[in-house]
């Protein structure tokens, strides 16, 4: 498969949006494609005529991925679940989603701490007496 | 030595095959009291190295999910992980997939630490409700064990659910319920249901050399910085200050059994040698799955033994929600539970009961691969309006025993050089009904906290973490494996010391019984009591 034609294919399944902030594409959140263009080998071949998907509108690329979806399950599976590892990693995704880029080490994350009136809230759980049965 | 001959080793008193909990809080409970006793454990797995946990990298929510997961077919599958010695689980025929790590520490490693205890009546349920098996002891006989062991792993939490009988006061406080959790709380409570800080085995503040939790997520990946407990930093470091020998990388092949009678353990060490260690008693701990194949792999005779294999059904209900809440950090098990339908009420249909738990979220992977539809404008638009406003509602119900439900060996010799294994599980329709009423449950919940849209999950595989009741406590021969003391009715000085030997499960997670079990065997050993 081509690369144009890979990225035509991850496009198709993360086609990104126009939210706040913007969410990129796949072709437009600089993925490595190293993994995913030896997954995409039985994808291409299942869809047959790459200039036909080339030049499809994006809602008949979608039918075409439906159908490969389909007839070719456990391949499309593989490319999807890669796809969907390589871009939600993805720095510019992440940022996107409002999500930090570094990972969880070695600085954490904040959670508020807990609310006494919350705690309190117990007091009328408490109240109801022995809940347990021996 | 020539090549192939056995490598001998003297005599021990004790050898226990697993370094989990199991047999480790065995392991520490005997070291303890009879420091004169010669114990060795045999872990086929290897000593976690935080430093490669994934929390560290860069690409750690792909690293979850392959060579870190749960699952050791998952792990297997992803080219295997070097510190886990998985061994592949056939699960074709299985509603639920197991979980768990094999290495030093066991699943604790990679366990989301909830840690609750069972309810009293989880110890006599054919009494009390006529259904399952009553435990050859009672919860305030097991009691001053789980307190033991709550010590030992330094639990955070609050004193004082009327769920249960009095407990000592939590060594910590309990960890935050955060946006969501304080979100569901007020739900429950406006309900005028049970709802309570969990229990949890991770430190809320610095103890030792163990930082406290920094909410960085992935608990279930191995906890990066020491904070969540697991038992290669708990019993483990005591155990072996006590004198232990924990060999790591060693796979326990027979149990070698003559006239009735265990005469040792035959392993395979780290560099493939074949090896001979006696002993006077054998241990066994590999959890319901690995300690059925072992036993099985060894000839012990038991019509129960591999039967009635039961986990937790687990059903999820989500939530979602306009505001922004603080669901993907945080140790996952958090935050809060209700045990409000815990206790039979026959009027709901079923006997026996459900845990509802209100948990953290997923990392944004996960999310975005559960999605339906799985991709396209349609599973990303779904994706902005989950990521950080969902809110999940875990629903465990009890299982109970069938004896269809199974470990069985197979015909192939894998890797490790035991018998392959296969488990058959079917989802009873019992436990349907009540998953089906607590999602119902968890619903209304949700929808009282504000949920504008809700997502059912009617069965989550992934969540076989409990592996239960394969060589179950009992009096019977017949009906069970061990007697109540873990010792096996057809070989007395083989010993199951994990959850293998629950006769029943309750309804919520096992690992706080399976640690004070493990020390009440050990001290039954001894002839003492706590």
């Amino acid at each position: 498969m081509t690369r144009v034609m890979l990225l035509a294919v991850l496009d198709t399944l993360l086609p990104g949006d126009d939210g706040e902030p913007r969410l990129p594409s796949a072709s437009e959140a600089a993925l490595d494609l190293k993994r995913l263009e030896r997954l995409a080998e039985p994808v291409a071949a299942a869809l047959g005529d790459s200039d036909g998907f080339l030049m499809a509108s994006p809602a008949e690329r979608v039918a075409k991925l439906r159908i490969v979806e389909f007839n070719a399950p456990d391949a499309f599976k593989a490319l999807l679940g890669e796809a969907l590892a390589t871009y939600y990693e993805a720095p510019p995704v992440l940022a996107a989603l409002g999500w930090r880029v570094a990972p969880p080490q070695p600085h954490g994350h904040d959670v508020a701490p807990n609310d006494p009136v919350t705690l309190q809230a117990l007091d009328k759980v408490k109240s109801r007496g022995q809940l347990w049965r021996s | 030595m020539a090549a192939g001959e056995q490598i001998k080793f003297g005599p021990v008193d004790v050898a226990i095959v697993g370094a989990g909990l199991g047999g480790a809080a065995f392991a520490r409970r005997l070291a303890s009291r009879a420091p004169r006793l010669r114990i060795l454990c045999l872990e086929r797995g290897d000593w976690l190295d935080r430093a490669q946990v994934p929390a560290h990298q860069p690409d750690w929510q792909r690293r979850a999910v392959e060579a870190w997961a749960t699952s050791p077919n998952l792990r297997l599958k992803a080219g295997g992980n070097a510190i886990s010695a998985d061994y592949p689980i056939d699960d074709s025929e299985s509603d639920f997939k197991p979980l768990m790590w094999n290495g030093v520490g066991g699943s604790t490693v990679n366990w989301a630490a909830h840690f609750p205890r069972l309810h009293p009546s989880d110890f006599k349920t054919r009494t009390l409700d006529g259904v399952g098996d009553d435990w050859p002891f009672s919860y305030f006989d097991l009691e001053p064990y789980y307190d033991l062991n709550d010590e030992a792993f330094g639990v955070s939490g609050l004193a004082g659910d009327p769920a249960y009988p009095p407990k000592k006061s939590r060594r910590m406080p309990p960890l935050p319920l955060g946006r969501l959790g304080a979100k569901a709380a007020r739900a429950f409570d406006e309900l005028g249901w049970h709802w309570w800080p969990v229990d949890a085995a991770i430190n809320t503040v610095a103890e030792g050399d163990r930082a406290a939790c920094n909410h960085c997520g992935p608990c279930q990946a191995g906890c990066a910085n020491g904070a969540k407990s697991s038992t290669d930093l708990t019993y483990w470091p005591r155990a072996i200050a006590s004198g232990v020998d924990l060999r790591t990388k060693c796979v326990a092949q027979e149990i070698v059994v003559e006239g009735g009678k265990a005469t040792g353990v035959r392993y395979r060490d780290a560099a493939g040698r074949d090896c001979w260690q006696p002993a006077s008693t054998v241990v066994v701990a590999g959890n319901g799955i690995g300690t059925a194949r072992l036993l099985l792999a060894s000839g012990i005779q038991s019509p129960a033994l591999g039967r009635n294999l039961m986990f937790h059904p687990a059903a999820y209900v989500r939530g979602m929600f306009g505001d922004e809440l603080d669901g993907p950090i945080g140790p996952i098990g958090c935050a809060l539970y209700s045990h409000e339908f815990y206790e039979t009420d026959e009027a709901r249909g079923f006997k026996r009961g459900i845990h509802l738990q209100v948990t953290r979220e997923n990392p944004l992977l996960a999310q975005a691969s559960r999605l339906e539809p799985a991709w396209g404008a349609e599973a990303q638009r779904l994706l902005r309006e989950e990521f950080r406003h969902s809110m999940a509602v875990l629903v465990l119900t009890e299982d109970l025993p069938e004896l269809h439900n199974r470990v069985t060996l197979t015909d192939t010799i894998e890797a490790d050089g035991l018998p392959g294994v296969k488990i058959e599980y079917t989802l009873s329709r019992a436990a349907r009904r009540a998953l089906d009423f607590g999602m119902a449950r968890a619903e209304e919940m949700l929808r009282v906290a504000g949920a504008h849209r809700i997502v059912r999950v009617p069965l989550a595989p992934l969540t076989g973490w409990h592996l239960l009741g394969t060589a179950r406590m009992g009096s019977d021969p017949a009906t069970s494996v061990t007697d109540g003391n873990g010792c096996c009715h057809t070989v007395p000085n083989v010993i199951v010391a994990d959850g293998s030997l629950f006769p029943t499960v309750g309804a919520c997670n096992p690992g706080s019984t399976i640690g004070a079990l493990a020390l009440k065997l050990a001290d039954s050993l001894m002839g003492a009591s706590a």
